[in-house]
Formats: C-alpha cells, structure tokens, sequence
C-alpha cells in the first residue's frame, strides 16, 4: 500500500488478512521505481524476476471496471491461466508493446515526483504548508499523475473520496486519462 | 556565503551534509560528493562505478574544490527539488535511469516494512509467478 503513513493502510492490511505480504510504502518509492500513476496498479513478475506483464490498472467495482476499460472478472481469470496452465501474459504482441511502451517516465513527471517526495518530507516534519507549495508544484507538473493528485488531497485538507469527483473531472477535461500513463 | 548542514534526501536515504549557498547556488565539497552521493568528478567526466557521464559544462559545475549541486543534477538530468527555508534538498532519479531499468524488464528490487516493522524483499519471492499490486487507502 502507498499511503502517506501506516495508520491510513492499516485497516485495509488487516482487513484484507491476506496469505501474502503486505507492505506499506509512505515514501512512495514503488510508484517512482514503477512509473505508477495510479492505484490499483498491478505487474505480473515470472520466476526469474522478469517483468512479463507491465503495468496494468484493474478496479474491482463496476464503474471503475467501465472506466478502465477491464473486466476484474476477466483478468483474475488471465492470471489464473498464467499461473496454472503457463499461459502467455499478453494476448497478442501489439498489447504487449502498447504495454512496454507504458514504461517510460518523463522529465516532468520525474520532477513531479521529486516535488511529491520533498513535500511528503516537510508533511513528516510537521512543515505542512511547505509541504503543500510542493504537492500543488508536483500536481502542475504532472497533472494526471493520481499517485500524487489524489494521494496527497488529504494532506492539502481535502477528502480524497468526497473531494475527489471535480478534480478527477479537470483532469479529463483536459484531455488525460486518469488510469493510463500520458502515452498510449 | 553560509555554510550550513541541509539534509539532503534521495529516494530512499537521507543525509545531513555541509552545503554552502553562493549566489542561490548550493554548493558540495568534492569529498562529499564521492563519500555521501557516491559520485565522483575524475578528467573523464561525473563518474559512479565503473560508469562515467561526460560532464557538457564543466565551468559551471566545478570551482576549486566544490561542486554546484543544481549543476550536477541538471548534468545527470536528475530532478532536484529545494526547501530553503528549512534546508532541505530532494534528489531524484532521472527519467532516462527508470526507464533503462523498466526496459531490462528485470523488476526492480523493492525492500518495505509490514505493519509489524518487518523488511520484506521483493525478490525474496522470485522463483514462483507473482504478481505485485500497487494499492492505497484513498
């Protein structure tokens, strides 16, 4: 879970109570590692420590499942294949390029994260409107990045679910996608 | 000039080191530069290991036994984002390192604490399938 600190992931670890570990990244070094954008965000790894799969958004609930356009249904079923009968991880070698080329991170969407991380610091120092100069300079730089939209609403004083409609709205409108990375 | 100890933070460290602020530059010993962020200017260029950048402009980087610090960033084309009023510095990785190490398509090594404080690996799981998920409470 990338969450600001332990107690925001805490119910959700415990509520899960999951055979697998569960780790909780309050410094948000995977979605930076990753090049992730959004949560969930999910990377099939062979036995070897190979990616095979790279980043995929899959919700759960039927109107994120609408808007990402993927079945959860579906995919656990992709995975299951995978798992038990070897099967390839990608439907064909255009998916897979689609996917690879997900990869790439941009300056600015570096920068962005470098602003993300020297806010969450200040944010841990009890710096908060230091902090919040640097999330609003992270958000301008990468709007559609919603690791840090929406991950740091509620250290700008705002409910990430109650508050989270309109922002996700002027994101839209001006032409990103809120599950894909900037390039198709 | 002021030299003060800023705390310098890269994506999973953080340091306190001596950094003098010159005409809004902030500015490295060399030493420091090689001990604390493992970079070191040899006549080859900014070297780590056994890798070597050449340095584009090396008038601004170096003056006498000190490096500027926006110019070493700006010469590995890492971001590098400042606080001044409480002295601190972030330094990145640079698009061009995520994305070579994404294209090996070997997954990067991830080391994180469960609720109990324990370090789980990443790569402690490799030799079965796996699959990471990225989630948050928001």
């Amino acid at each position: 879970m990338e969450d600001k600190n332990i107690d925001d992931a805490r119910p959700w670890i415990e509520g899960a109570n999951a055979e697998f570990p569960c780790t909780i990244d309050t410094k948000h070094i995977v979605s930076d590692l990753y090049n992730m954008f959004n949560v969930p965000t999910i990377v099939w790894i062979d036995e070897s420590g190979k990616i095979v799969r790279p980043n995929d958004v899959v919700v759960m609930n039927e109107s994120g499942a609408k808007l990402v356009k993927v079945d959860p249904e579906e995919y656990i079923q992709k995975i299951r294949n995978w798992v038990i009968n070897d099967s390839s991880p990608v439907s064909s070698k255009d998916e897979f390029i689609k996917l690879k080329n997900q990869r790439t991170p941009a300056d600015k969407e570096q920068l962005a994260r470098a602003e993300f991380a020297l806010g969450q610091w200040l944010f841990d120092n009890k710096e908060i409107s230091l902090a919040v100069n640097h999330f609003e300079r992270a958000t301008e730089l990468s709007p559609a990045d919603i690791m840090i939209q929406r991950g740091t609403m509620s250290m700008r004083g705002m409910d990430p679910m109650k508050d989270y409609g309109p922002i996700a709205g002027e994101i839209i409108q001006k032409g990103f996608k809120l599950y894909r990375p900037i390039r198709d | 000039m002021s030299k003060h100890n800023y705390t310098v933070l890269e994506s999973n460290s953080s340091q306190e080191i001596l950094l003098e602020l010159r005409d809004n530059n902030l500015w490295i010993g060399q030493d420091d530069l090689s001990l604390k962020l493992n970079w070191t200017l040899k006549p080859e260029g900014l070297c780590k290991e056994e890798i070597c950048v050449p340095v584009k402009q090396p008038t601004l980087l170096s003056s006498d036994s000190q490096i500027n610090l926006m110019q070493f960033a700006q010469e590995l084309n890492r971001p590098l984002t400042l606080e001044l009023n409480k002295n601190v510095v972030f330094l990145g990785e640079s698009a061009y390192d995520r994305s070579v190490a994404l294209y090996s398509q070997q997954a990067p090594e991830i080391t994180l604490p469960d609720l109990d404080g324990n370090l789980h690996n990443l790569s402690e799981h490799f030799g079965k399938k796996l699959c990471l998920v990225v989630h948050a409470s928001w």
